[in-house]
């Protein structure tokens, strides 16, 4: 286990050794010179911000992890991003009264949101965007689903419960 | 001292029960009954009927993707994470994944304050906080500690003597761990600013390593750090009066940069604030300002300045020095 300075210099020397690589392994991932290079400073930016990491014997397979992981999250907040500016502007007329600022926060929220629901069993999940997001009684969710009553209110405390984890990870 | 698993299950299933719409009378009273029996069935009663309310408080847009994302719950492990995006997570130890799931915290906060609200909490440990304007915090009080989780905005911590349960106040970037009583955190675009006003307080950023303690520096009264996940500022010395006047609604300020001074206070203006900074330099502004009040706070600020205040069309304030 590395810490602090040492950490850092492992960091180098790991920089030193494997970036053009890296570069490009990103490259032939998403196609793109240019990202490619900023994927490979953002890899490594994560790496010295987490100064506590054990490196791996097998040091490409792990720096093409973690860029993996980047590469994903980055097109998953972009898929979001876009969708959202979609919905956004079927509401209202001029887009540009949007600011880069709001729709940043408005997606990694929703995202965070997407996260916790699609991690819900599928029943539970279904009643409670009913419930919840489309504003359906307990009833009318019921009916949609065609469960009883007393199943949506299970899965709602099912949900409540999850919701309580993510809001309160330490209770 | 923060609610067990089988209490925070017995609240959801409280919360399922008259979340229904026709609530018989007896259901409430039994509810009520359960919150009375401890604090921790009130505490995690409370907690779900937030969520209720944070899902309310969604936008028209929000609730339009959610219902799209949610009802075609994509094949593709890219749009869903899944088991092997938290394994990476967890590899480098939090991280752009935990990122989302700090929005999530940050919105089912348990004190949130609007623009030009202040609010304070009187904590079970007998501690206070007052949280500032546009603020989102959470409390979790454990029988081994007491965190606060400050996710956006600023509080001042008057912290209740536990030597057995150390007392922190934690950011992205950093914690701040009390060693006496009253410190503030700000959390700021460039770092936590944590400012000492009695005693002394334990600052570490994230990236070092807590169990070493590394990087971590030791704050003395009157003291002021700013901390970014990486390290620690150079303490600088501040008026301690003046850093925790706002605390009583008061910004004070003292030869300072006037786009500093309304940055300030803009914070807490409804109607946005607008100046160009390169206008302004030169200009410096000292004096006590009504935070309660920002356009009279502004008025008073251009008053004692070559500054002028014009109300626009859209309800802004544009400041500029006077011709």
């Amino acid at each position: 286990v590395h810490y602090g300075v040492t950490h850092r210099q492992a960091l180098l020397s790991l920089y030193k050794e494997h970036h053009s690589w890296l570069h490009e392994w990103i490259r032939r991932k998403s196609g793109c010179t240019h990202r490619a290079a900023d994927f490979v400073q953002a890899t490594f930016c994560r790496l010295l911000e987490h100064g506590d990491i054990e490196l791996p014997q097998s040091p490409r397979s792990f720096l093409a992890t973690v860029a993996r992981r980047l590469l994903i999250d980055d097109i998953r907040r972009r898929e979001i991003e876009r969708a959202w500016v979609e919905c956004w502007s079927s509401g209202h007329d001029a887009v540009d009264t949007l600011s880069p600022e709001r729709i940043a926060e408005a997606a990694q929220l929703l995202h965070g949101l997407l996260q916790l629901l699609w991690e819900l069993p599928p029943p539970v999940r279904k009643a409670f965007v009913l419930r919840r997001i489309e504003g359906l009684s307990h009833d009318e969710t019921a009916a949609a689903l065609g469960v009883s009553v007393r199943s949506v209110k299970r899965y709602m405390a099912q949900a409540y419960e999850r919701c309580y984890a993510a809001a309160h990870p330490d209770r | 001292m923060a609610p067990a698993p089988d209490v925070v299950r017995q609240a959801a299933e409280w919360a399922a029960l008259l979340d229904g719409g026709t609530v018989a009378p007896d259901q409430l009273a039994a509810c009520e009954a359960w919150c009375r029996e401890s604090p921790m069935h009130r505490l995690a009663f409370e907690r779900m009927q937030a969520l209720d309310a944070r899902f309310d408080g969604l936008t028209g847009a929000d609730r339009q993707l959610l219902r799209r994302l949610t009802d075609i719950k994509p094949k593709s492990r890219l749009l869903r994470g899944g088991g092997a995006l938290v394994a990476a997570a967890i590899l480098v130890g939090g991280g752009w994944l935990a990122t989302h799931l700090q929005a999530v915290r940050e919105h089912f906060a348990d004190y949130q304050t609007e623009r030009g609200e202040q609010r304070t909490v009187h904590l079970a440990d007998d501690s206070n906080l007052v949280v500032d304007t546009g603020s989102a915090a959470s409390a979790s009080l454990s029988g081994g500690e007491r965190r606060i989780s400050l996710f956006r905005g600023q509080v001042l911590a008057n912290v209740a003597r536990d030597a057995n349960r150390p007392f922190i106040v934690e950011t992205a970037d950093a914690t701040a761990t009390a060693l006496g009583t009253v410190f503030t955190v700000r959390v700021e675009a460039e770092g936590t600013r944590v400012t000492v006003l009695e005693s002394r307080v334990k600052v570490c950023p994230r990236s070092g390593g807590r169990r070493t303690g590394e990087g971590c520096v030791e704050v003395d009264e009157g003291m002021q750090v700013v901390v970014s996940t990486h390290e620690v500022s150079p303490a600088r010395s501040v008026n301690v009066e003046q850093a925790g006047a706002w605390t009583k609604g008061w910004l004070e300020v003292d030869d300072q940069p006037a786009s500093e001074v309304l940055s300030e206070l803009s914070r807490y203006s409804a109607q946005p604030i607008r100046f160009d900074p390169a206008l302004l330099q030169g200009i410096h502004v000292t004096g006590s300002y009504p935070l309660g009040d920002p356009a009279r706070a502004l008025e008073a600020i251009a008053g004692s300045t070559r500054l002028r205040v014009d109300r626009q069309a859209d309800g802004s304030l544009a400041v500029a020095p006077r011709p």
